[in-house]
């Protein structure tokens, strides 16, 4: 078990685990909340395993499913999140679904349904939606990015890691701004850029525009991202 | 209250009064200003807040950082005066600023 498994590679993860963990986070990592104790307040919590944690506060980050009921009940499709096309139509053409409970097809990606949790995505689909509806100039399409400020650190994340099969990086991890572009065959798909935001805005850019670069290129930091970038085909 | 002029790329203005601490993309965002997308919501991670800073303010918004200046080396249509405008905080310093927008943030 590891955290962050469902949004990065094992390498970005052990990174960030590292991280918190020298700025004095413990993990207890598949431990099993069973109880809260206190009376007037909180003083601890008990895992299933007998260990108690004392806490003064407790904050309850538990992930999210996706609220069908409603798009259920009203005979719409839905698998992971209500499936809708690239216009964020159900399959009541009368109806739109974005956001994080929705999943469409992304076109950088050979359309695969995506159920995207960010901020991005459901500005994306409300302006998608937006446009369909007064029939009004489409958006362009970005790839999906991501963002999380940790300590000093940034990181930016675009493209979908999901199925790569090489990684490269750029930059050395110990001196803390470093990027990790994520590889399927010959095709870039997805970068981990930490306070490396010209190698995230390049690779995001490639992605958009459905370009790669090879993996010994963009590995060499003797050139300017925004050069290589120029460059790709 | 500072007053932030924002004129939008098409020319229209928009003067807003807004209160120090905020940063110009907030005040932006908050009155519904058109051209400011701001999609990450002010972390300086996205570069779609770009501005124009006109030059009689440049010294007193100060200089781009290097996150910011490295997040617009990939912005469109960047200028000399180009800035994102979630990394300028309003101070009564920046009373009648004056900032562009460009044709598009994306």
């Amino acid at each position: 078990m590891r955290p962050l498994a469902r949004v990065t590679s094992p390498e970005v993860a052990g990174f960030f685990l590292d991280e918190h963990t020298r700025q004095g986070v413990r993990f207890v990592l598949g431990g099993q909340p069973a109880l809260i104790k206190g009376s007037e307040h909180v003083t601890a919590v008990g895992l299933t395993d007998g260990m108690e944690i004392p806490a003064d506060i407790v904050l309850a980050g538990i992930g999210v499913n996706p609220e069908m009921t409603l798009a259920q009940h009203c005979g719409l499709t839905v698998e992971n999140g209500i499936v809708t096309d690239a216009q964020c139509r159900t399959s009541d053409p009368n109806i739109f679904a974005i956001g994080d409970c929705a999943a469409r097809p992304i076109s950088f990606f050979d359309n695969r349904l995506c159920r995207l949790e960010s901020v991005h995505n459901a500005i994306e689909g409300a302006k998608i939606v937006a446009a369909t509806i007064t029939g009004g100039k489409p958006p362009n399409l970005e790839a999906p990015w991501f963002w999380s400020d940790q300590y000093d650190l940034k990181l930016q994340i675009a493209g979908l890691f999901n199925g790569y099969d090489h990684i490269v990086f750029r930059g050395v991890i110990t001196d803390r701004a470093f990027a990790v572009f994520y590889y399927q065959g010959e095709r870039l798909i997805a970068v981990d850029a930490v306070n490396k935001p010209a190698e995230y805005l390049g690779a995001k850019m490639l992605i958009q525009t459905g370009r790669t670069l090879p993996r010994d290129v963009i590995a060499d930091e003797t050139r300017p991202m925004k050069e290589l970038v120029a460059s790709a085909k | 209250m500072p007053k932030i002029t924002y004129i939008e790329h098409s020319g229209k203005e928009h003067v807003i009064d807004a209160p120090a601490g905020q940063t110009v993309m907030e005040a932006a965002v908050k009155h519904a200003v058109p051209g400011i997308d701001a999609d990450c919501g002010g972390a300086c991670a996205c570069a779609t807040c770009h501005v124009y800073v006109d030059a009689a303010w440049a010294d007193k918004t100060g200089e781009a950082g290097s996150m910011e200046q490295s997040m617009l080396d990939f912005a469109n249509d960047v200028e000399d005066t180009s800035r994102l405008s979630c990394q300028i905080k309003i101070s009564d310093a920046l009373d009648g600023l004056v900032v562009r927008l460009p044709k598009s943030q994306h």
